[in-house]
Order: structure tokens, then C-alpha cells, then sequence
């Protein structure tokens, strides 16, 4: 987010301000969007941006964390036993095809409007996918390496601690960036159903008032937050992997 | 006086057309400070060979001595000088040096010590904190060679360690192993397909045939130090490799 994110910020921000020059009814430029971010966070219906955000953002956080804690031991015991790895890609295919709109229905019907079925929903729509990526990795391990620590006698932990894990960071990492990506639209998608906290709560609200401005400003602020968010773990990413460059 | 003792080892893998045997019956016996090599083609099974002294694969028949004790394959001071590197890429030499201390059970007072002692002994010195691929071909495959010294080995087992250098890259290498070598006391258990490289380093050399059977052994008849361009080594290589390949056609 150096330069190359100026640049990008303020591509998108002159293509936002041209196209809402082009047809002003239908799309709000960005001056008037900012001008309506201080209802967002004035107190009453509609405002508490910042309430809102942050239940948003405990959800997407734990729903990345509990899925990652999934795909994690999950792709790596497929990648060490065969007959594991044959019993789950039975089933991956089959959770990865189901439509999110209908896991998150489900849960909301199985658990009701609560964290819980948000997270049910987000564990269930997007961990097949970070499974795979993690499974991909850990399978990538060069048996090499595993004969060169078997001869100078390393213990499972070593081996497990600076050979496994270091093999799989990268694809964790890449499992965490769409995690983060897609956890953040089912979480949406569920509180736009049916929460009364949480930024679709906030977009719900705004969409039956039929005020597009305010709904865009709502939007800008969370998104300005998951980029944040984005960056954050490209940053550390980077500082872990520096052995590559 | 004997350090290494293979007898009668007989490895067979499971093949797409039934089992396949790599070697049968195999003896092998490396002396005290001794530097043998086995030459044989590609795919004659001198790296399983070597893996199954290391105890890395398993023999099917067959036992080891090591000093004179019987004892279970790998279980006895050794390193391991791989074809490849195999640095683990996301750590320092220094601390790949440091993985296999601590897997040898190498005392962790002792680590500092002996990483920076065998980084300056393969002349490495100033890359204790660089990353594999900071380093060239020859300097990596240079802290495979520290990290094997440094576990304090009484035998050297080196599978190709130099086939993927360049000429020059090869010599120097080669000079440098037969001085530290001289300076270890520990034998060494070299593997290679180059006549050339087998005379100037080795005391013995063991032939083998595509089978897997040792075909010939003999003693390289000349003093040390050597100097690689030494006529007479030339006469010796040139007839060794007609003794190798006769055999091979």
C-alpha cells in the first residue's frame, strides 16, 4: 500500500468521480458520498458506523480463524495419508458446488440470527476452498528434505516445525487473504438477512430507505477497513518470506 | 582397522512387473580413515546403497559393523554430503548448520562454535547469515558439506556431492573436501559416476555394474597429495574407464 496503492486509491477514486459525472442521478460521486459520512456516524438508526463495523469485523475474524483452524490440520493429514485424502475429495466437490446464498439460508434456519449460524455458514462455504489450497501446499513438500532430516536423525516435531510448516506458510497465508476475501461477503450476506448488528444491518437499513448515497458511504467504509485488513497480512507475509527474495 | 562393514545386503523394491532387485549379497568394507568409492552407472543403486547405510531405507537382508560392533544402520557417528544441496531455503546456512546439530544432538553450547568453525573451513565464513538462494551452486552445496562435517562424523557419506558443478567449481571442491578430509581422520563413503573423480580423491575404488553386483575393486596406486593433472592419474583413469565400460557394454 506504497505507491502502487496511491496510484490504484486514486484511479478508482477519478473513475468513481467521472462516471458519476456521466449520470449524477443514478451514481453519486464520491464528494457527495463523503459528505454523508457523518450521519453514519451520528448515534440513532442508520449511524453507529463503528458499532456496526466492529461486530462485522468479530465476525470475520473468527469465521477466518475457526476456518482456518479447519482447512489447516485438515489439508495437511490429506496430504500425509492417502486414504484420508481419497475420503475427504469424495466430499469437497460437493460442499465447494452448494450456492452460499443456500448455506447461509440454512443456518440461519438451523441456528437462527445469531453469530453462531454466521459462522456455521462461513465455516461451511469457504473452508473447502482453504482446505485445498492448504492440502496443495503440504503435499508440496520435497521428500528430499524428509530423507535429509531422516538421516541426521531429526525427531517428528523438527521435522514437523522446520519443514512441514515452513512448506505450508505460504499457502495458509494464501488461504487467509481469501478467507478474509470471502468470509467478509457471507458475513455480510447473513446480517443483510437477518442480524440487527454488523455492516449488512447497516446496508439493509439504507437500501429500505432508498438512500444509494448513504449506502455507498456505508460500503466505502467497509471496504476501506478490509483492504486495511488485506494489507495488514500482505505485510506480514512479506516479512516472513523475505528468504525468498 | 575396519569402520564400515556391509554384508551380504540385499535390497529389492516393488516394481510395476514384480520385485525388483537392486543389489543381492553385497559386501562392502571401509578401513579406518580410509576414502572409498563406489562407481557404477546411474540407477545401479549406489545412492540406496549409501541410504540404507544411513538407515534412511531399509535393508531386506544384511547386517552392518560399524568399528567392529554390529550395529542397526545409521546408529553411529555419520553426515550425509547429499547429490542436491537440501538446505531448508528458509534458513540461514548458519542455522541449516544448526538443524541437523541439534537433530545430531549436538550439545547447543557447542553450536556457535562448530557453525562458525566449519563456515570458515569450507570458506564461508561471511554467509553464516545468508539464505540459500543468496549463495551460488558450489556455496550451497559448500554448507552441505559444513553441515555433515560439523555433526563430528566418523564416516562421510557423499552421493554425487560435486556432478552438478562446473568443471572448475567441481575442482576446487574436491581440493578442499581431500584437505579436510586429511584433517577429520574420518573415512569417507563416496558415490560417483566420473572415473576421474574417483582416482584423484579415492584409496579404493569398487565397481559396480548395472545388476548392482561389484564387478571389480581396486587400489589407486598413487601417493598423496595428488596433483589432478598428473600424467600418471590420467594413465590410471583411462585405464580404469576401459575396465568400467568393457563391463558396462
Amino acid at each position: 500500500m506504497t505507491r502502487r496503492g496511491a496510484v490504484a486509491g486514486g484511479g478508482f477514486l477519478l473513475l468513481w468521480t467521472v462516471a458519476s459525472a456521466a449520470a449524477p442521478a443514478l451514481f453519486p460521486g464520491p464528494l457527495a458520498v463523503a459528505g454523508r459520512l457523518p450521519d453514519l456516524i451520528a448515534p440513532g438508526p442508520g449511524g453507529e458506523v463503528f458499532g456496526h463495523l466492529g461486530a462485522s469485523l468479530l465476525r470475520v475474524v473468527l469465521a477466518t480463524a475457526v476456518g482456518l483452524a479447519t482447512a489447516v490440520p485438515v489439508g495437511v493429514v490429506m496430504a500425509v495419508d492417502d486414504r484420508i485424502e481419497t475420503g475427504v475429495s469424495l466430499w469437497l466437490p460437493f460442499f465447494m458446488t452448494v450456492p452460499t446464498l443456500v448455506v447461509v439460508l440454512v443456518a440461519m434456519v438451523l441456528f437462527g440470527f445469531s453469530d453462531l449460524s454466521v459462522v456455521v455458514a462461513v465455516v461451511v462455504a469457504a473452508t473447502p476452498f482453504a482446505t485445498v489450497t492448504v492440502y496443495e501446499g503440504a503435499a508440496d513438500v520435497d521428500p528430499a528434505l524428509l530423507t535429509m532430516a531422516d538421516a541426521f536423525g531429526a525427531d517428528r516435531r523438527a521435522v514437523l516445525r522446520e519443514i512441514y510448516l515452513p512448506a505450508i506458510l505460504p499457502s495458509v497465508f494464501g488461504s487467509a487473504r481469501y478467507l478474509l476475501s470471502m468470509v467478509w461477503k457471507v458475513v455480510v450476506l447473513a446480517e443483510t438477512f437477518g442480524m440487527n448488528r454488523g455492516m449488512g444491518a447497516l446496508f439493509r437499513y439504507w437500501f429500505n430507505q432508498g438512500d444509494l448515497t448513504a449506502l455507498l458511504a456505508a460500503l466505502s467504509c467497509f471496504v476501506a477497513v478490509m483492504v486495511g485488513l488485506q494489507t495488514g497480512v500482505s505485510r506480514l507475509e512479506h516479512r516472513l518470506f523475505h528468504w525468498r527474495a | 582397522m575396519t569402520r564400515l562393514r556391509i554384508n551380504g545386503a540385499t535390497k529389492r523394491f516393488e516394481g510395476v512387473d514384480g520385485p525388483l532387485t537392486v543389489f543381492e549379497g553385497l559386501d562392502l568394507v571401509i578401513g579406518d580413515g580410509e576414502f572409498v568409492t563406489v562407481m557404477g552407472p546411474s540407477g545401479c543403486g549406489k545412492t540406496t546403497l549409501l541410504n540404507a547405510v544411513a538407515g534412511v531405507v531399509d535393508l531386506d537382508t544384511g547386517t552392518i559393523e560399524f568399528g567392529g560392533e554390529p550395529v542397526e544402520p545409521g546408529a553411529f557417528p555419520f553426515g550425509y554430503v547429499f547429490q542436491e544441496p537440501r538446505l531448508l531455503e528458509w534458513r540461514t546456512a548458519g542455522q541449516n548448520i544448526a538443524f541437523a546439530l541439534e537433530a545430531a544432538g549436538v550439545d547447543a553450547s557447542e553450536h556457535d562454535r562448530r557453525i562458525r568453525t566449519w563456515l570458515e573451513r569450507v570458506g564461508l565464513a561471511d554467509e553464516r547469515d545468508s539464505y540459500p538462494r543468496q549463495l551460488s551452486g558450489g556455496q550451497r552445496q559448500r554448507v552441505g558439506l559444513a553441515r555433515a562435517l560439523a555433526v563430528g562424523p566418523e564416516l562421510l557419506l557423499m552421493d554425487e556431492p560435486f556432478s552438478s558443478l562446473d568443471a572448475v567449481t567441481a575442482r576446487n571442491a574436491r581440493r578442499n573436501l581431500l584437505d579436510l578430509w586429511a584433517d577429520t581422520g574420518a573415512s569417507v563413503f563416496f558415490v560417483t559416476h566420473d572415473v576421474h573423480e574417483a582416482v584423484v580423491l579415492s584409496d579404493r575404488i569398487v565397481f559396480m555394474n548395472g545388476d548392482g553386483d561389484v564387478f571389480e575393486a581396486v587400489t589407486v596406486p598413487h601417493d598423496r597429495p595428488r596433483e589432478f593433472d598428473d600424467p600418471a592419474l590420467r594413465e590410471t583413469e583411462a585405464e580404469l574407464t576401459r575396465t568400467f565400460f568393457e563391463e558396462l557394454e
